[in-house]
């Protein structure tokens, strides 16, 4: 059975698929809920070329559901003034989930055209962003080229990237530093003036920019401070997005904003928009352990493949070799660590020794360099190490070096295993692999823009083609700064040719709050209690299954072990009162996390090769020929479980118009 | 304001050390944890012999006092102690930010 695509949007991929159909081509898995078709294939044409040539023969003619109308030709439609009709649905010219420095970026430009709402889940700067404190990179020297920072970023990403992808983004970051200056983000300089550019592994250059250790916190701050200062912007907090607002016209998908849960009100909000950037970063909580804050669960991800967005390699999931271990330290956090403590790689460069629970030192027998091997060869061994011995943790040992030399170099560790009772100058640190970054995601052309028309999207909840299969050191927020930016042009435009129908608000069903008067208390902390347990276990399959180093029959069992667990989940629910459109932060959350950990996993199956990060013990090769991204259609709503269907349905009675 | 920026980034003078001040005052008051350098010490670390380094870049502060300059790189207000990529990585005391 076909999945749903929309000629005119993605019908170019859809023939490739086919025509290379013998290539590796994997078929739907049946299992419950499990309906998502992923392909790779040899894209025929570039990537952005391809994207922007489908988008562009998809946007023609008018929208005539009466809720948009698309006139190219006649005067820009005006802009929404923010208004409410009631305080449930709001209208906005532009709506941004996500306050990263993808999201604040765009709205920062956006709000010279229109009116625009920033819905951010927790407190804006809890993002990805703030926690990003190495630098951002840009040819900022002289003596640099962009030519350089292309091949460093194509070498890194295993030569899956997409050539123009990269090219735009490397030319376009030293502007997008420059304006960052201006705009109030202070960065360490030398005594000349000049930006003090620092080198990271992985670059031929010195080109990271960096304030201080708080890079990522230092632009978020200027951002956030111009954002607060706008007028034209409305930045509605602990607002978590449940799932967009799209419908068919034609052929093509459209997105006309997105419904949102008040999480202190614990109420529907319904924002409509003529333009919707989804900014709303990664999934590293589909692990145990990982250095996302906690709202990172794949919310973007989620909604946008429940929208029939495609999307692309989410099988390069960028793991950290060496995070604090909770579990072996002599005295337990009382809370759980909500982001690991990565352990820098200058402990083993400095002498570290790694060794396993039965204090065999490993290294030597996966590489001759041993602790001074590749990050990327570590973490395969620590990951190989950790499911043979079935053990949860390993042991990086500075002991046996001078107490002073490890107290000055490494305080932070020293101090933080101290205070869990534990001397790393006297006893080794343990320490397991930790997520880190999403290299793949919603699939988006050269300015952001995605399969669904008014959908746009930027930062790590985006493939572009940036990273291909492993991310550059550094190159994170200056995807974010060039996609955001790119995005505005296409925007705005669309925003100036769309008017909306005000009175459209009601075309979908509306999202439901579950509370303790609709289902009953007990029932309501069941659900809660079991949906808890059930991420915890969730993650568990992710990390034994589904982690660094890969194998078909492990993807295979992660596949159907996540289908059991979202079925038990699910019929739970629904047989003590949940409905459809039932919401809860904590079920919206878990629902996210299924669909994503499923993305990753059925992307995982599809590449029949080793790449980057993605790593297969019965495919241990690179193989030339699937040099190609993966790239999951969107699913079939009638066999989608919970997780993989849009929430809200289209009321009956709005069809009977066309 | 952006006009302030330039000109310190052309003539650094007194206002750059308020300048490094001002993001990590605003990084307390929103209430996030502190920023490694901002840990108060640990009790080993009165035992330990200053990082031979660590003192001579000490001494090339600039005047004011505040605000520290690395005599190799010539780098004002960054990190103190081991560059921090020399391992490819981003570190500050032990702690990987980047990489």
């Amino acid at each position: 059975m076909a999945a749903y695509v929309s000629v005119g949007n993605i019908h170019a991929f859809y023939l490739a698929g086919q025509v290379h159909r013998e290539q590796s081509y994997r078929q739907d898995s049946w299992s419950s809920g499990f309906s998502s078709r992923t392909i790779p294939f040899k894209v025929p044409f570039s990537w952005s070329s391809g994207v922007s040539k489908a988008l562009k023969s998809g946007r023609c003619g008018c929208y005539s559901r009466g809720v948009y109308t698309n006139s190219e030709s006649s005067k820009p439609c005006a802009s929404i003034k923010a208004i409410s009709a009631s305080s449930s649905t709001k209208y906005y010219d532009f709506t941004v989930i996500g306050s990263g420095v993808a999201g604040l970026r765009y709205v920062l430009e956006v709000a010279k055209q229109g009116t625009v709402a920033v819905i951010t889940k927790d407190e804006p700067h809890e993002s990805n962003t703030n926690y990003a404190q190495g630098g951002v990179s840009a040819v900022l020297c002289p003596l640099d080229s962009v030519e350089s920072h292309m091949q460093d970023t194509m070498v890194a990403g295993a030569h899956l990237c997409d050539e123009e992808t990269v090219r735009v983004v490397c030319t376009e970051g030293p502007e997008r530093i420059r304006e960052l200056i201006a705009m109030g983000a202070s960065f360490d300089h030398g005594e000349d003036g000049n930006l003090h550019l620092a080198r990271e592994g992985g670059h031929s250059h010195r080109r990271i920019v960096h304030a201080a250790d708080m890079t990522g916190r230092e632009i978020e701050r200027a951002l956030l401070e111009a954002v607060l200062n706008d007028p034209n912007i409305s930045v509605f907090k602990h607002h978590f997005a449940i799932d967009l607002l799209t419908s068919q016209d034609g052929l093509s998908t459209v997105c006309y904003g997105v419904d949102t849960l008040n999480i202190k009100t614990n109420e529907v909000v319904r924002f409509i928009s003529k333009v919707t950037l989804l900014a709303s970063g990664g999934a590293g909580h589909i692990y145990p352990s990982t250095t996302n804050p906690l709202v990172a669960t794949g919310d973007g991800m989620a909604m946008a493949h429940r929208a029939q967005a495609v999307i692309s390699n989410m099988e390069f999931v960028q793991f950290h070799p060496t995070a604090l271990a909770d579990e072996g330290l002599p005295i337990k956090p009382q809370t759980a660590r909500e982001n690991a403590f990565l352990i820098t790689e200058a402990v083993r460069g400095d002498g570290g020794i790694l060794y396993n629970l039965g204090m065999e030192r490993f290294m030597p027998v996966y590489d001759e360099r041993a602790e001074l091997a590749p990050r990327d060869v570590v973490a395969r061994s620590i990951d190989d190490q950790l499911k043979k011995r079935k053990e949860k943790y390993v042991l990086l040992d500075i002991s046996h070096k001078p107490r002073e030399k490890i107290l000055a170099h490494f305080p932070n560790i020293a101090c933080e295993c101290l205070k869990h009772g534990l001397d790393i100058t006297r006893q080794p640190i343990p320490v397991v692999p930790a997520a880190h970054y999403m290299c793949g995601g919603v699939r988006a052309a050269l300015q952001g823009e995605t399969n669904v028309l008014g959908l746009f999207v930027a930062g790590e909840v985006a493939c572009t083609g940036l990273h291909g299969a492993n991310r550059l050191a550094s190159n994170s927020l200056l995807e974010a700064l060039v996609f955001a930016r790119r995005a505005v042009q296409p925007s705005t435009d669309l925003m100036k040719r769309t008017k909306l129908d005000l009175s459209a608000s009601e075309k979908w069903t509306r999202p439901v709050v579950a509370t303790a008067r609709s289902l009953g208390d007990e029932v309501l902390s069941k659900i809660i209690a079991l949906t808890r347990e059930v991420r915890r276990e969730l993650q568990e399959v992710m990390w034994k299954y589904v982690g660094i180093v890969r194998s078909t029959i492990r993807l295979n069992t992660a596949e159907r072990k996540i289908a059991e667990l979202e079925a038990k989940w699910e019929t739970f629910l629904f047989e003590h009162g949940w409905e459809q459109t039932v919401v809860a932060l904590e079920a919206c959350e878990m629902r996210n996390l299924f669909c994503c950990a499923k993305l990753v996993v059925s992307s995982a199956l599809a590449r029949h090769e080793s790449r980057g990060l993605h790593y297969m013990t019965d495919f241990p090769f690179v193989e030339e020929s699937k040099r190609i991204p993966t790239i999951i259609l969107p699913s079939s709503p009638t066999t989608a479980s919970w997780s993989s269907r849009r929430l809200q349905n289209i009321r009956s009675s709005s069809l009977v118009d066309c | 304001m952006a006009t302030n920026k330039i000109v310190r980034l052309i003539a650094p003078s007194g206002s750059v050390s308020s300048r490094f001040l001002e993001p990590v005052s605003r990084f307390f008051s929103s209430g996030t944890p502190p920023p490694p350098q901002a840990q108060s010490p640990t009790p080993n670390q009165d035992n330990v012999k200053p990082d031979q380094n660590l003192q001579e870049k000490e001494e090339e502060e600039e005047e004011g006092g505040e605000e520290f300059m690395n005599k190799d790189t010539g780098e004002i207000g960054g990190p103190r102690g081991p560059e921090p990529t020399r391992y490819g990585d981003w570190e500050q005391r032990g702690r990987c930010s980047d990489f």
